[in-house]
């Protein structure tokens, strides 16, 4: 009864094509969990005021949490389990373990989502710049001067191999 | 969340058909910042039977000037108004209250269109189902205003529209209206002065259940860029205004030729300080002259018993956006 | 001991990599094939009682396997309903859409009861009883005065319970005190508890086994209770929980009391072992937010000093709100702020009274610093009155009676010594370092000479806190294992919330074994894999667990060596380790690698692992003093923590609010995870001048902020802190002097933000969240132009 409703639609995650039959109400994370297999995303605040479920659209950090999925066809989608390749892990993540970026963890795939797109429109951010790029994102562990570092550093990693 | 239908609109003809079409509730959705949390919280008495996207209709995502004037697309986004060079040149109030609207992440996906067209946040409108189920107030159909015997410490303190105390909570607003903007829907121009209204129930604005803004249009400003915004919130991301506040003034000679001055967060709908903008006019703008302002601006305020301090702050920021204007 | 190669350096995060690549499971990653959704219905009313129940509809409801409600479930849900929120009903469906939709087919009628929707309502003369049966106030349980004090330690040797706790004579100390500050009706909001992840669970049931999946503080005291409450054997049940998506004390689950908010425990542990397939319960973040609150406290102080600033005497009545039920343990830790611990130096006469309240608002859970932040609230704030009365500068008052090592512990915790000796201290070296980081001595002014709308203050407190309690229960285990090819494993339970305690306990064992911290992996996934480990609570992690491992390591090495030994034909004694395998202390160049000291491998013959094994039944016998068990060292944390901001005398609003957070931490084994700990400051921001209590409509219940937009939590833009990590070496109590850290920094926050803003405009607010209106009110600029009704 229920496939009478789904609409199959067509996303390209990290790089890879995947269609995948949703509800029209089925938010993004949502599909991107249950239904991509990309559980790396979370969940915390289910009305984008916290960021742990940011991923990137066509390069723009939104929460997943607060769009519809049936209205990103054809989008390429970015979550954290596309930023290592190969086992290598991307700058970002390298500086976030350098600096103990993570505490418990659940904010991390959402920082490092939106770390990657300040960093890609601001390649050497100031403190403040940082601090407001991250305005979204809570880290209820309180671990904002260690994510400042990592986030600093890590501009510092993609700026020397640029 | 219930379910609901869901449609693509290809053109804005082709959406309000949609809306029209629908047999029951049916709402717009571009950014879908607000209308997320209001479907996620079922807020609504009547689900909504239809969600019609405008994000798929093209060509309405553009900040443009044609002849001075500024012309936003219904799906220009928050984070593209707020740092765009033009908009922050010549129209730094409106920069900067978009700059300050929620957080980056929620201005990437929230359109202007759908910032002045945003439900209010009165905590007993917006009451989950979640966790007892939703309550029924005086905008939804209910009998009475709870939060007047309840918890109004972040509500109107300029009385009551058919019985409801909720504020506007849009922080573009404010801006809209001190640069005098027109409102483009799929019907009319409405002046932006005229756009807001609480008097028709759930809704904020005057606009018809089929009716769609398209275009927002702010004209160029007179004599220079003298406009600003101020904030005042909680948090410097993600909050709502606990008051907001923007001027523009006209100033020529050293003397405010004209001024207009809105608060918001204050009152069911963004609230010009008339009063405020006579005091101006003429003048030259000095400290003192703009404290004079700002106890203007509230003179008629009637705060409940627990958000007195709102006035407080109301006058303060008049005081101190008309300051920033100079 | 030799220089230390793992202990005190930044390593990364033990299990980071998962963290970050997205790698890392938490509960509710783990989906099954096939499992069912929950979703609990929840009660409208603060207080009433359901008369009937109709759920036919939804259980005809397409896609419906399950209507879960007290007639069917009595063990999941109640008859009486005590908050808004509080559980009806649960429907158990193919989706979570047709399990929402399938809700609210439910018909309930309810016979509504009077509601009691705040503290002073619940004291009130003839108040309803929240509880039927059940007194809305109640006194801690156990109350003891102390007395018979040895001349030699300090300690007190006979307990005698008592309407307070206390010793000394209290009316001769405030007789023959030169000046007493006292104050009335100090309030510490009631708050949220609060967590990234929101709780829940899935559990899967093979016939055999019943898999449960979930976060966790101490996942083999949570698996025990909840097989109890489930009525079947502890053994049927292997609770998985690798990663924890924080938790501050406040998803600390108790399956046992249906007033402790671990209801989807046990919803989702019927409905699995009914059905027989895998079922996921998470709670929305509106859910969470009815489920756990902490703080709201209501205290009363009073403070006797000499005339040179002396403390001697005090005196406190605490009352906390334990909403509809939940933890009441959080108040007894208000007494840490007294001179039974944070100025026992001097204090000779104390009183201490602590209460429970009941309300029909939110079951109470813990939080960081568990009661001590209510106490420091209380009493720093009174300490700052009593520095401004006196004439003595705050930080001074402080030094001169803070508690110093070897002063004595007079009963945080009646339960399980009577008095203990306070192993070491360093607040006054924190107060040295605070001071000094704001230029305190130079820049102080006081608020009589602050002008201009924008003004700047200065505040400080200082706190104890827990760390560890020595006594029954509190025990954990840890087995460590070398494998011949000289890598090793820590087996053990203690959990890793983001306070790092995974990490540092690999780093124990690679000190130990002196292999490279890469070479120690961890297991520490579920129950059945692992020995049993306390709950991660009281900052006891790396005191007690520290200690299971470090002597597990220290078992595996000697084992190791022996083997050794007896193939090189020496005395294990001889020997040492490290990471190129095993050789002589006095001949290091001659040795054997790993594999030769476990003999010939593979299939056949040799040995594949040693084990070592270490049940630390705390106090370590490291943990008392010169070998007598009646004489028990006590760790705590301590330290002292500054707030410098301005005030908007103009909005009311705060501005710039930095904080210096100093803590004596004996010993930082990863100090990056220290100076991370002591940023957990800002959940006392967050309560301070981000508005945050529990606003309950007055009339209905409703929680009117149960989202995180309503109710705020800093961003990176709100407020800096700087951390101010002391070591101060000498601590008996640990392997490597290490104290504890985690739970400090949380504690003085409230009281130092109020102390600063009376710096700033010499308005004291006793009440939090200093909030806008209470900071004008305070300053006379809201006019009260209201009718009143």
């Amino acid at each position: 009864m229920n496939e009478n409703r789904k609409q199959l639609i067509h996303l390209t995650v990290n790089g890879e094509v995947q269609s995948v039959a949703v509800e029209s109400h089925w938010t993004l994370s949502r599909v991107l969990r249950n239904d991509c297999g990309h559980t790396g995303l979370k969940e915390a605040c289910g009305e984008g005021a916290c960021g742990a479920c940011t991923v990137l659209i066509d390069g723009v950090a939104v929460p997943s949490c607060m769009v519809l999925a049936v209205e990103q066809e054809g989008k390429s989608i970015e979550t954290v389990e596309g930023l290592s390749k190969n086992g290598v892990l991307h700058p970002i993540q390298e500086a976030w373990l350098e600096e103990y970026g993570a505490q418990c963890g659940f904010c991390s795939p959402g920082m490092i989502m939106s770390t990657k797109a300040l960093l890609a429109k601001n390649p050497d951010p100031t403190e403040d710049e940082i601090k407001e790029a991250l305005g979204g994102n809570i880290c209820i562990c309180n671990n904002y001067e260690h994510i400042i570092n990592a986030v600093r550093s890590a501009a510092k990693k993609m700026r020397e191999k640029a | 969340m219930r379910r609901f239908n869901h449609f693509n609109a290809s053109t804005m003809e082709n959406a309000v058909s949609l809306l029209n079409e629908s047999e029951g509730p049916a709402y717009v959705i571009a950014g879908g910042s607000d209308l997320m949390g209001c479907l996620k919280d079922n807020l609504w008495i009547e689900a909504p039977e239809r969600v019609v996207n405008l994000k798929t209709i093209p060509g309405l995502k553009y900040i443009l000037v044609e002849d001075g004037d500024l012309h936003l697309g219904a799906l220009a986004t928050l984070t593209e108004i707020a740092e765009s060079d033009t908009v922050k040149l010549q129209w730094p109030g409106l920069a900067e209250a978009a700059r300050r609207t929620a957080s980056p992440l929620l201005r990437n996906m929230g359109t202007i269109a759908g910032n002045i067209c945003q439900e209010n946040r009165c905590w007993y409108f917006r009451y989950p189902d979640k966790i007892g189920g939703r309550i029924d107030c005086v905008r939804k159909g209910g009998k009475r205003c709870l939060a007047v015997p309840g918890d109004h410490r972040f509500h109107s303190i300029f009385g009551a529209v058919n019985k409801c105390i909720a504020v506007n909570p849009s922080d573009t607003a404010p801006a809209l209206v001190v640069l005098d903007a027109t409102v483009k829907t799929t019907k009319r121009e409405i002046p932006i002065d005229e756009f807001f209204t609480a008097e028709m129930g759930a809704q904020s604005t005057v606009l018809d259940r089929d009716e769609i803004v398209t275009e927002i249009v702010v004209p160029a400003p007179q004599a220079g860029p003298n406009s600003a915004f101020r904030k005042i919130a909680y948090r410097k991301s993600i909050d709502f205004a606990l008051v907001n506040c923007a001027a523009a003034l006209v100033i020529r000679d050293g003397k405010v030729e004209s001024a207009r001055i809105c608060l918001n967060a204050v009152y069911n709908n963004p609230r010009r300080c008339e009063a405020s903008e006579e005091l101006l006019k003429g003048r030259e703008l000095t400290e003192e002259l703009a404290q004079e302002a700002g106890r203007l601006a509230v003179a008629e305020a009637k705060p409940l018993l627990q958000n007195g301090f709102k006035v407080q702050m109301a006058k303060t920021i008049v005081s101190d956006t008309l300051m920033d204007c100079i | 001991m030799a220089e230390l190669t793992a202990i005190g350096k930044s390593v990364r995060q033990k299990d980071g990599r998962a963290r970050v690549t997205g790698e890392a499971k938490y509960y509710a990653d783990f989906i099954l094939p096939g499992m069912l959704q929950i979703r609990i219905l929840r009660s409208p009313l603060p207080a009433a009682t359901i008369l009937s129940m109709d759920t036919a509809e939804a259980e005809a409801y397409p896609g419906v396997h399950l209507v879960m409600t007290h007639l069917n479930f009595p063990k999941a849900f109640r008859k009486e309903l005590y908050y808004v929120g509080d559980l009806v009903a649960a429907v158990v469906a193919d989706d979570e859409t047709i399990a929402e939709e399938a809700m609210h087919l439910i018909k309930v009628e309810y016979e509504k009861k009077k509601p009691i929707l705040n503290m002073d309502d619940a004291m009130k003369d003839g108040a309803r009883q929240v509880f039927d049966g059940v007194d809305n106030i109640q006194d801690w349980p156990f109350h003891a005065f102390l007395s018979d004090k040895d001349p030699e330690t300090g300690l007190y040797k006979t307990k005698t319970p008592s309407d307070y706790n206390g010793f000394g004579d209290i009316e001769k100390g405030f007789a023959e005190a030169d000046y007493i500050i006292e104050q009335n009706h100090l309030k510490y909001a009631y708050c949220k508890s609060p967590a990234m992840e929101p709780r829940g669970c899935s559990a899967d049931f093979d016939g055999n086994r019943l898999q449960v999946y979930t976060h966790s503080q101490g996942m083999h005291d949570e698996k025990l209770c909840l097989a109890q409450a489930l009525g079947i054997p502890s053994s049927m049940v292997n609770y998985n929980a690798p990663y924890t998506g924080s938790s501050f004390g406040g998803k600390n689950a108790f399956p046992l009391d249906p007033n402790i908010a671990s209801h989807y425990l046990v919803v989702a542990g019927f409905a699995c072992l009914e059905l027989r397939k895998p079922v996921h319960c998470p709670y929305s973040r509106e859910e969470e937010m009815v489920s756990g609150w902490s703080r709201g406290s209501d205290t009363y102080v009073k403070i006797g000093f000499k005339k040179d600033g002396t403390l001697t005497t005090m005196d406190m009545i605490h009352r906390q709100e334990t909403g509809a039920g939940g933890d009441k343990y959080p108040a007894k830790n208000a007494m840490l702020a007294t001179g039974a611990v944070l100025y026992s130096h001097n204090c000779r006469h104390l009183r201490g009274k602590i209460q429970n309240v009941n309300t029909n608002r939110y079951p109470a859970a813990g939080w960081q610093g568990y009661g001590a932040p209510e106490g420091m609230f209380a009493v720093e704030t009174t300490m700052d009155m009593a520095a401004y009365e006196l004439g003595i500068d705050p930080v001074e008052l402080r030094k001169m009676n803070c508690m110093r090592a070897g002063d004595i512990d007079a009963g945080w915790d009646p339960l399980s010594y009577i008095s203990a000796i306070i192993s070491s201290s360093g607040i006054r070296d924190c107060l040295d370092a605070g001071a000094e980081a704001l230029d305190w001595k130079n820049t102080w002014r006081h608020p009589s000479e602050k002008t201009g709308r924008i003004r700047h203050g200065m505040g400080v407190a200082i706190f104890a806190m827990g760390a560890g309690r020595p006594g029954p229960g509190n025990s954990s285990e840890a087995m460590v294992k070398i494998y011949p090819d000289g890598s090793a494993a820590l087996v053990c339970a203690v959990a890793d919330i983001g306070q790092g305690q995974h990490t540092v306990q690999c780093q124990i064992v690679a000190e130990v074994l002196g292999l490279p911290y890469k070479k120690v992996g961890m297991v520490c996934h579920d129950t059945d894999s692992t020995p049993f480990a306390t709950l991660v609570s009281n900052s006891c992690g790396t005191w007690i667990q520290g200690w299971a491992t470090y002597e597990a390591a220290l078992d595996a090495k000697q084992r190791l060596l022996k083997l050794a030994a007896a193939h090189m034909g020496v005395k294990a004694e001889e020997l040492d380790m490290n990471e190129k395998g095993i050789f002589m202390t006095a001949a290091p160049d001659k040795g054997c690698t790993f594999a030769e000291a476990f003999g010939t491998r593979g299939h056949y013959g040799g040995l594949h692992e040693v084990t070592g094994y270490y049940v630390n039944n705390s106090p370590h016998p490291h943990g008392i003093h010169n070998g007598k068990p009646d004489e028990i060292y006590i760790p705590k944390e301590k330290g002292a923590q500054f707030i410098s901001l301005d005030v908007d005398t103009e909005t009311g609003m705060i501005l710039n609010a930095r904080v210096t957070m100093a803590q004596n931490v004996g010993k930082a084994l990863n100090p990056k995870i220290v100076a991370g700990q002591l940023c957990t400051s800002r959940h006392g921001v967050d309560n301070a001048m981000l508005g945050n209590e529990c606003v309950a409509d007055k009339r209905n219940g409703w929680l009117m902020t149960a989202n995180w937009v309503d109710y705020r939590h800093c961003t990176a833009m709100d407020c800096d802190v700087d951390p101010i990590v002391i070591e101060k070496p000498g601590d008996p109590t640990h392997p490597f002097g290490a104290t504890a850290c985690g739970e400090g920094a949380a504690c003085p926050t409230l009281a130092a933000f109020s102390n600063a803003i009376y710096n700033a405009i010499g308005v004291r607010i006793i009440e939090t969240p200093y909030t806008p209106e209470r900071i004008l009110r305070g300053l006379g600029k809201i006019e009260d132009k209201r009718r009143k009704k």
